[in-house]
C-alpha cells in the first residue's frame, strides 16, 4: 500500500508550475455538483493554483513556496517583505533552541531554508521553482517549518494541550504528528505556523458538502497584525495546494 | 554520496567528539573506517548496579543517504538477553527507530536512548519472548539471573562476539 502511494506521489513534481483554475474544474467534469458549482464560484476571484506533492507534506510545502514566491515577485515594490521574512526565519533559530532542539540537529534545515530566502534577491520563478522540485532543497524547508511548527506547540503547551487526546503529552503528539516527514498536518500545524511566522493563511475548503454552493474559506491569523495579505491554499480532503486570488494581482506567476 | 549527509555526520562527529567526557555508558561511537561515514559502531557500557554491569555491548550502525529524514538501522553485534532486543539478530525494538523516529534526533541522543532502553524494558513490545515472560509474570530474580549469565558468557570477554 504505502509502495503505490509514493510510486503515484513519485509521479509529479514535489511543486508543480501553476495552471489555470480551468483545469480544476475539469478534474470535476464528471463529478457532482456540488463541486461544480464551488469551482465556478472560487473562480471569480481566483484564476490560477499550483499542485504540491500529495506525499503527506503538502501543506509545509505549500505554505513555504507561496510565502517565498510572494516574498520573491515583490522583491523590487515591497522590499520590506524580504526583511521581514529574514528576521522572521532568523528568529526561528530561538524558537527551536527554547523548545529543547538540538542545533546539531536542526541547523542544516535552518540553513538551507535561510539561505533558499536570502538568494530570492536574484532568483527568476523559473530558479525558485527549481529549488523547490530539488529533494534536498526542498525537504530540508519542510522539515524546517516542520520543527518551527512543533517548537511552537512545545513552548506553548498550556494552549494547545487541551486539544490533544487523552493521555497524550504534547512531546508525544509533535513527535508522531508534526516532526516526522510525510504526516499529514492538522489545523493545529496551520495555527502554529501562522503564528511562529507571523503569516496569514486563508484556506478554501473545497468538499462534495451539498448544502452550500461557496467554497468555505477559513482564515488563519497571527497574533500580530498582518503585513501581507493571507497566502491562500486550496484543501481538499487529505491535501492541500496553492490558489492565486485575483486581487492579490502578482506578475510574475510560472 | 549525497553530500548532506555527509556534511552532517561529520558535523555529528566532531560534537561527539566534544561530548565525550558527558556520556559514561557510551564508550565509543564512530564511523567504521574513516571513508565511510554511513557506517557506524557503537559501544554501550552496561549500568553498574544493573544485570549488565561488566558488560560491553557493541552496536551496527547503518545510516540511509536520506538520514536524518529517515532513520539509522541499528542492531546488536554482541549478544544480549533484553525483552526487546532479538537474541539472533540483535534486532531492537524501540519506538524512536521506527514509527517515531524524527529528525530531531541524532545518533549520540539514540545511542543513549538505546543505552536507557537497557534498564528499562518494555515488556509488551517483547522481540525475546523468554526474557519479556519472566518480566512479566514477575520474576524479577530469574530475569536478572538470566541476564547477568548472558552478559558475562557474551559481553565480558576481550573479543567482540558477532
Amino acid at each position: 500500500m504505502q509502495a503505490i502511494k509514493d510510486e503515484e506521489a513519485n509521479a509529479h513534481p514535489l511543486v508543480d508550475h501553476s495552471v489555470d483554475l480551468l483545469e480544476l474544474a475539469e478534474e470535476y467534469e464528471n463529478g457532482s455538483e456540488a463541486f461544480k458549482k464551488k469551482i465556478q464560484n472560487l473562480s471569480d476571484t481566483h484564476d490560477r493554483m499550483r499542485r504540491s506533492r500529495g506525499d503527506g507534506n503538502c501543506f509545509y510545502r505549500a505554505f513555504a513556496f507561496a510565502w517565498f514566491e510572494r516574498v520573491m515577485l515583490a522583491i523590487k515594490s515591497k522590499p520590506e517583505l524580504h526583511a521581514n521574512a529574514v528576521r522572521t526565519i532568523e528568529e526561528t533559530k530561538d524558537l527551536l533552541l527554547a523548545a529543547q532542539f538540538e542545533l546539531l540537529a536542526f541547523e542544516d534545515f535552518y540553513q538551507v531554508t535561510l539561505e533558499t530566502l536570502q538568494n530570492l534577491v536574484h532568483f527568476t520563478s523559473e530558479e525558485l521553482l527549481t529549488a523547490f522540485q530539488n529533494d534536498e532543497i526542498s525537504n530540508s524547508i519542510v522539515m524546517h517549518f516542520r520543527l518551527v511548527a512543533s517548537a511552537f506547540l512545545k513552548t506553548h503547551q498550556d494552549d494547545y494541550a487541551p486539544f490533544l487526546e487523552f493521555g497524550q503529552t504534547m512531546d508525544e503528539f509533535c513527535s508522531m504528528h508534526v516532526e516526522a516527514m510525510g504526516r499529514e498536518s492538522e489545523e493545529m500545524m496551520l495555527i502554529a505556523l501562522t503564528k511562529a511566522t507571523h503569516v496569514s493563511i486563508e484556506v478554501a475548503y473545497l468538499s462534495g458538502n451539498q448544502a452550500a454552493d461557496e467554497v468555505n474559506f477559513l482564515p488563519f491569523l497571527p497574533d500580530t497584525a498582518p503585513y501581507m495579505p493571507p497566502l491562500v491554499l486550496l484543501y481538499r480532503p487529505g491535501h492541500y495546494d496553492i490558489l492565486y486570488r485575483k486581487s492579490h494581482c502578482l506578475e510574475g506567476v510560472i | 554520496m549525497s553530500s548532506a549527509v555527509h556534511r552532517r555526520m561529520l558535523k555529528e562527529y566532531m560534537a561527539i567528539q566534544k561530548n565525550a567526557a558527558t556520556r559514561p555508558h557510551l564508550e565509543l561511537l564512530e564511523p567504521i573506517q574513516e571513508d565511510d561515514l554511513l557506517h557506524w559502531q557503537a559501544i554501550l557500557l552496561g549500568t553498574a548496579d544493573s544485570a549488565y554491569e561488566g558488560g560491553r555491548f557493541k552496536l551496527d550502525i547503518v545510516i540511509p543517504t536520506s538520514y536524518p529524514i529517515q532513520s539509522p538501522t541499528i542492531r546488536f553485534v554482541t549478544k544480549i538477553c533484553h525483552p526487546n532486543v532479538h537474541f539472533k539478530t540483535g534486532e531492537i525494538c524501540l519506538d524512536i527507530l521506527k514509527s517515531e523516529w524524527t529528525p530531531a534526533w541524532t545518533l549520540e541522543s539514540v545511542c543513549v536512548a538505546i543505552s536507557s532502553l537497557l534498564t528499562n524494558p518494555e515488556p509488551s513490545s517483547p522481540l525475546n519472548c523468554d526474557a519479556a515472560n519472566l518480566l512479566r509474570c514477575g520474576d524479577t530474580a530469574g530475569y536478572n539471573s538470566l541476564v547477568k549469565m548472558y552478559t558475562a558468557l557474551y559481553a565480558t570477554g576481550d573479543s567482540d562476539e558477532e
